[in-house]
């Protein structure tokens, strides 16, 4: 079952928040901990990470989508690992 | 397709930032600071700059209190604090601040402020009762980060009354870009500023700070820095500045943190006592720390 990647909660930390890149792309293999998506707030960016290892699905919200806590931006599917 | 000039400036899609501005996510403890703030009514320069070590720091439990208000009467346009009609000065503020150092732990406290022209003293009969009020709930150290109370010498000397034990005045930039970056305010006004805490009261360390990437030159920014030697400054922080939003002034350049390393090597040269250099560095940021190196004698 696919598995979503989604932007935690981040307090009140990083506002104004915009997808900045995509470090893989879909079908790439990654595994729990990967950096795969980049993140631009103001005056800083920051990773999200694999929540598990699989193969990058879909992605729901492309180059400079903004984004906030809770937003689902990927999916990752654990089924086609290693095909 | 619209083209990219003719987007309003907020639709426009972002350029990625370097690699070496990149920070790690937040930590849970960061809701607990937050927490306390909004619990005492309290502003922090953090929130009103977006900071980008807001997150570090707070979740570190620690933050640079901001008081007199959250609206500034000066149109920097680096800074995002919003300026307009100024707030009515609060008078339990001090005994605020003071509570939410002491539910945080804090050891070393740093209270600065909006500029507040509009008042006669510039606020710093307020900044006196705020270190009074920390040092007695607290016994934690207290740097002042304040304006520049348009020169007014007794102002100063208010806040000097109350012993803060680091005086910080920000220099912000190079005195070529100061119409542009700093309106309103003035260089040599700055560095007199600096001049009259260290002849005031030359136990108290005095620090300033420098934002680059602004459109300086590094011989206008190490001719600042021997500027601010021949005052007596000791402290010294050099950081990256960072565009708050579209609205500001767009940053000129990234400087790598070799680049920083090199200057902050220049200027320890000069001979202060204590400098920090490098992208995230802010005047406040690890301002304990800077603190206590310097009463070591240390390098950071």
């Amino acid at each position: 079952m696919e598995t979503p990647i989604r932007l935690p909660d981040l307090g009140p930390g990083p506002s104004d928040l915009s997808v900045s890149c995509w470090l893989i792309e879909t079908g790439d293999e990654v595994a729990t901990g990967d950096r795969v998506v980049e993140l631009l707030a103001t005056g800083m960016t920051f990773d999200v990470s694999a929540p598990i290892c699989g193969r990058l699905s879909r992605i729901d919200t492309p180059l400079d989508t903004r984004v906030a806590a809770g937003d689902i931006l990927g999916w990752i599917d654990p089924e086609t690992t290693g095909e | 397709m619209p083209q990219l000039e003719t987007l309003p400036v907020t639709e426009r899609p972002r350029r990625r930032l370097p690699s070496w501005l990149k920070r790690p996510l937040p930590e849970p403890g960061m809701l607990r600071t937050e927490g306390i703030l909004t619990d005492l009514r309290l502003q922090t320069v953090c929130e009103s700059a977006r900071c980008p070590n807001r997150t570090e720091c707070w979740s570190q439990q620690t933050a640079t209190f901001m008081i007199l208000g959250n609206v500034c009467t000066r149109p920097c346009g680096f800074c995002s604090v919003p300026k307009g009609k100024t707030e009515t000065v609060e008078l339990d503020e001090p005994q605020r601040v003071a509570e939410a150092a002491e539910r945080l732990g804090l050891s070393h406290v740093v209270i600065t402020s909006v500029t507040r022209d509009d008042l006669t003293d510039g606020g710093a009969d307020h900044f006196f009762h705020c270190v009074l009020a920390v040092r007695e709930r607290t016994g934690a150290q207290v740097e002042v980060l304040t304006p520049d109370f348009l020169g007014n010498t007794a102002a100063i000397d208010r806040v000097l009354a109350s012993r803060p034990d680091v005086f910080n005045h920000n220099t912000e930039t190079v005195p070529r870009l100061y119409e542009r970056v700093r309106r309103n305010a003035d260089y040599q006004r700055t560095l007199d500023l600096l001049a009259r805490v260290r002849e005031q009261q030359p136990e108290t360390p005095t620090k300033s700070g420098l934002m680059l990437g602004l459109g300086e030159t590094i011989d206008e920014v190490l001719d600042v820095c021997a500027d601010l030697k021949a005052v007596g400054c000791e402290m010294l922080t050099i950081g990256q500045y960072l565009q708050p939003s579209p609205e500001h002034l767009p940053v000129e350049r990234y400087v790598p943190p070799e680049e920083f390393d090199e200057i902050g090597r220049l200027a320890r040269r000069m001979g202060f006592g204590m400098v920090a250099s490098g992208p995230f560095v802010r005047s406040s940021y690890h301002a304990g720390e800077m603190a206590d190196q310097l009463v070591d004698g240390g390098v950071l």
